[in-house]
C-alpha cells in the first residue's frame, strides 16, 4: 500500500473533508438542539405538575 | 455522545483509507469511488428505510415510525443532493465536463426533484394524522422513484450511454472491495445517526406543538 496524491486526489480529499465536516457539524448541532428540547420538555412537565 | 464520536472516527477513517488503495483504470482519481458511490448507495438505503417506517406507520400507527420515516427521508434527500453536487465536480475531473447528460446524472436529478416535491407536500395539511398518512405513501412512492432514477434507468439505456463505470467493483482487487464496503458502512452509519437525531427532534416538536395547544 502506498499513498497516492495527484491533483485530482487532493480535490477529492478537499470535497470529502468539507462535506463530512458539514455533516458532522450538523450532527453535533442536532444533538445540542435535542438536549435543549429535552430540558424544555422537562420544565414544561414540572410547570404543569405545579399548576395541577 | 459515544455514537457521534464513533461516527466521526469511522468517517475520518473512511476518508483516509481510499488514498492507500491501488488505483483502478476507469477513474482518474480512484478515491472518488469511495466517497461518491457510498454516498449514493446510502441515499438509496435511507429512502428505503424511510419507506419501511412509512409502511410501519400505516400498519401500526406508531408515531416513532413516522418520525423515523421523515428523518430518513430528509437525510436521504440531503445525501442525494451531496451525491449529485459532488458528482458534478467529479464528472469534471474524470470526463472534463460538469454535466455530461449521463443517464445516472439525469435520473438522480429527476429523482431528487420528485423527492423534494414529496417532502414539501407533507406539510400541505395542518392535520397531524393526515400529514403522516400522506407522508407514508409519499415515502414508499419516493423510494421506488429513487430506485428507478438512481439505479435502474442508467442500466436500461443502450450500452455505453453512461460514462459511469458500473463494473469497477466486480473487476477489482480484494483490498478495493474491502475498502469500498468499509466506506459504505461508515457513510450509512453516520447518516443513520443524523436521521435518528432528526427523528427525535420531530417527536419533541410534535409534543411541544401538542402542549402549546
Amino acid at each position: 500500500m502506498q499513498l497516492q496524491m495527484s491533483l485530482e486526489n487532493w480535490l477529492t480529499l478537499g470535497v470529502a473533508v468539507i462535506t463530512w465536516g458539514g455533516v458532522f457539524l450538523y450532527l453535533l448541532r442536532l444533538n445540542a438542539v435535542q438536549k435543549k428540547l429535552e430540558e424544555q420538555m422537562r420544565d414544561l412537565a414540572i410547570e404543569s405538575k405545579e399548576a395541577a | 455522545m459515544i455514537w457521534n464520536l464513533l461516527a466521526g472516527i469511522w468517517v475520518t477513517a473512511a476518508i483516509a483509507v481510499p488514498f492507500f488503495v491501488p488505483g483502478v483504470q476507469d477513474l482518474k482519481a480512484t478515491p472518488i469511488a469511495f466517497f461518491h458511490v457510498p454516498m449514493a448507495i446510502s441515499t438509496l438505503a435511507c429512502f428505503f428505510i424511510a419507506a419501511f417506517f412509512g409502511a410501519k406507520w400505516l400498519f401500526q400507527r406508531d408515531e416513532r415510525a413516522d418520525a423515523l420515516s421523515l428523518g430518513f427521508g430528509e437525510i436521504g434527500f440531503v445525501a442525494g443532493c451531496i451525491t449529485f453536487a459532488t458528482g458534478l465536480l467529479f464528472a469534471r475531473v474524470n470526463w472534463n465536463g460538469f454535466w455530461t447528460g449521463d443517464p445516472q446524472q439525469v435520473g438522480t436529478l429527476g429523482a431528487l426533484m420528485i423527492y423534494a416535491a414529496l417532502l414539501t407536500l407533507r406539510n400541505s395539511t395542518d392535520d397531524e394524522v393526515k400529514r403522516r398518512n400522506f407522508w407514508a405513501v409519499y415515502a414508499i412512492f419516493g423510494a421506488l422513484v429513487a430506485l428507478f432514477g438512481m439505479y435502474i434507468y442508467s442500466r436500461i439505456v443502450p450500452a455505453n450511454t453512461s460514462l459511469h463505470p458500473n463494473e469497477t467493483l466486480q473487476n477489482s482487487s480484494a483490498i478495493y472491495k474491502w475498502a469500498f464496503r468499509f466506506c459504505i458502512l461508515a457513510t450509512l452509519f453516520a447518516l443513520c445517526r443524523v436521521a435518528i437525531l432528526r427523528a427525535r427532534l420531530e417527536i419533541f416538536a410534535v409534543k411541544l406543538r401538542e402542549s402549546a395547544f
